[in-house]
């Protein structure tokens, strides 16, 4: 059984974001690359399917700033093989991203694809669908557990309000990850090292394919509604002042 | 080229669910500016089942009356809409953002070929071009599209829209399934029992809720003694419950819980739109977050920059003593 973990490098949220002169893309300049947090998700979910037996995992990371970090970070945690997609594929939307993988996917010929449930900017839909729809796969996505018997997977999909579904899915499928049954491991930066000296990533070529279907017009932050009245000062400051709005709205033990 | 708008229906027991109301409710808008049908598609309903009259605010209900298509599976749902897009080719589909819609969307705009526009804010048509608004990078930035495409699929984010509900008798069209449902690849093996909750946020009227910012699962104790301080619990955004560090039953949002307290203080959270769905109409909002730019504060009456390990102390030591 072999799985692959399609994984991305996205833009850290933390940092802040700027729009580029073009006006309709994220100023490069700055940014930081991260691995996708579902995307860690989906790797760990992978790394248990492989502790429980019989699984191989391929990790594949389409180029961006830090996929070569991303991929030496999955094989320190445990996976088996890593394979780095050449090229800039920042701008190019998950359309194209999906349509270019479905060879290097059949190249690699894995029973399951797992990939985070989300990235941060799906304009035009989540990747691991629109592989799937690409490939004519099956798949479940919003999944928190997987299980394998038989040439088969048995799946948790989180409905809203947290409520699970069980579905029996037919195999090869592409699975979207919305959480690991256990919290994604940690490793430390020395095991990454010693990965980057001894690990080898693999480098296979998927051109991006097809025309964007969605043209960018415009890309801004939200206007400023109604914001929240800030507070400023110190700790001890901030924190008199909210108690004396909670008090004046009457908030729990604050009330009368 | 066809007139009509569809909206791919989904019910909470025999109500239509909110997000596909909000979703009829962008449907009427577009519908109305261009002399365009609203068509409510139902999948594994009965012609007559009276459910299909919460779909009022739709001209017409289609409805695939195949008792197999009533739970939903991936495989054959998409199966059926994609026999039913390509015959009958509605102008603009429309669904939620939600877990079914997450499965339809993007498979659907792959073998169709159709665009899809994700996590849609605003969406309108100007001449025969579809001009939509989407929601990137966790709400901190919008992106306005458009396309020329003949026809277009969109997901509708939660809030996004009016939602539109309407009671009636409305005409139905009740058909067979259009292909075969044998060997689906996706099988519904039926829903999870629930782990009975040590607690119900949705109960509490002041809720101390936790996010990434905490920091560790160690600093979860000081937005525990400030819930005990004012006499509330603690909640927590998804990253704080997939770490394990608060129980599935304390996660406030879409995969989560909807609450409505008289208190939502959010430490550390920045305010995903995930997440903003399960909390946004509490009475008093308060945000604690080292990042300004942060999309809580757009929904939150009071913001606090700073780190909310500093703050939650310097407030329970407040609150404390007050007597």
């Amino acid at each position: 059984m072999r799985i692959l973990v399609l994984t991305q490098g996205v833009p850290d949220l933390v940092e802040g974001l700027e729009v580029a002169s073009d006006g309709v893309s994220l100023d490069q300049d700055w940014l930081k690359y991260v691995l996708n947090d579902f995307d860690d998700h989906a790797l760990e979910e992978a790394l248990q399917l492989k502790a429980d037996g019989g699984v191989e995992v391929v990790a594949v990371s389409l180029e961006t700033d830090g996929s070569r970090d991303i991929l030496f970070t999955c094989l320190a945690k445990g996976a088996d093989r890593a394979v780095l997609v050449p090229g800039d594929w920042f701008g190019t939307d998950n359309h194209q991203k999906a349509k270019a993988l479905v060879s290097l996917v059949k190249a690699i010929a894995p029973d399951l694809v797992l990939t985070g449930v989300q990235a941060p900017a799906d304009a035009d839909g989540q990747v691991g669908v629109l592989l799937a729809g690409n490939l004519r796969w099956a798949h479940v996505t919003t999944v928190k557990e997987v299980r394998l018997a038989e040439g088969k997977a048995t799946v948790v999909k989180e409905l809203e309000g947290g409520t699970g579904a069980r579905y029996q899915v037919a195999l090869p499928a592409v699975l979207g990850i919305q959480a690991a049954r256990v919290p994604p491991r940690y490793v430390p930066v020395s095991k990454v090292r010693q990965a980057m000296k001894t690990g080898q990533l693999e480098e296979m070529e998927a051109p991006p394919e097809g025309d964007t279907v969605l043209q960018a017009r415009k890309l801004y932050p939200p206007p400023s509604g109604e914001r929240a009245a800030m507070l400023e000062g110190d700790a001890d400051t901030v924190a008199g002042e909210l108690v004396r709005i909670l008090r004046e709205k009457g908030i729990g033990r604050l009330a009368g | 080229m066809s007139d009509e708008i569809w909206v791919l229906a989904e019910f909470v027991g025999d109500q239509v669910a909110q997000a596909s109301s909000e979703a009829l409710g962008a449907a009427k808008r577009s519908a109305e500016a261009g002399g365009r049908r609203v068509v409510a598609v139902v999948l594994g309903r009965d012609g007559g089942d009276p459910a299909l009259r919460s779909l009022g605010a739709a001209d017409t209900v289609l409805t695939v009356q195949d008792p197999g298509l009533k739970d939903f599976s991936p495989a054959l749902h998409v199966r059926v809409l994609e026999a039913l897009l390509s015959d009958r080719k509605p102008r603009l589909v429309l669904m939620g953002n939600t877990a079914a819609g997450l499965e339809l969307g993007p498979d659907l705009s792959a073998r169709l070929g159709s665009p899809l526009i994700a996590y849609c804010r605003n969406l309108e048509f100007s001449g025969d071009t579809v001009v939509g608004t989407t929601q990137l990078y966790g709400g901190k930035l919008l992106l306005e599209v458009e396309t020329a495409a003949a026809q277009v699929l969109a997901m509708v984010a939660a809030g996004s829209f009016p939602a539109v509900t309407e009671e009636r008798d409305v005409l139905v069209e009740a058909i067979a399934s259009p292909v075969s449902l044998a060997d689906p690849e996706t099988v519904f093996l039926g829903l999870e029992v629930a782990e009975t909750a040590d607690v119900d946020i949705t109960q509490a009227d002041v809720l101390i809720s936790v996010g990434r910012g905490i920091g560790d699962a160690g600093n979860i104790s000081l937005a525990e003694e400030l819930a005990e301080a004012l006499g509330g619990v603690v909640s927590a955004s998804r990253p704080v419950v997939d770490q394990g560090w608060l129980t599935k039953s304390r996660q406030v949002g879409k995969s989560g819980k909807t609450v409505k307290p008289k208190l939502y203080l959010a430490a550390g959270i920045s305010g995903a739109p995930e997440h903003l769905e399960g909390m946004r109409d509490a009475d008093l909002i308060v945000a604690i977050n080292t990042d300004a730019a942060a999309p809580i504060f757009e929904v939150a009456d009071y913001g606090v920059v700073g780190d909310c390990t500093e703050i939650l102390p310097a407030l329970t030591e407040a609150v404390s003593s007050q007597g």
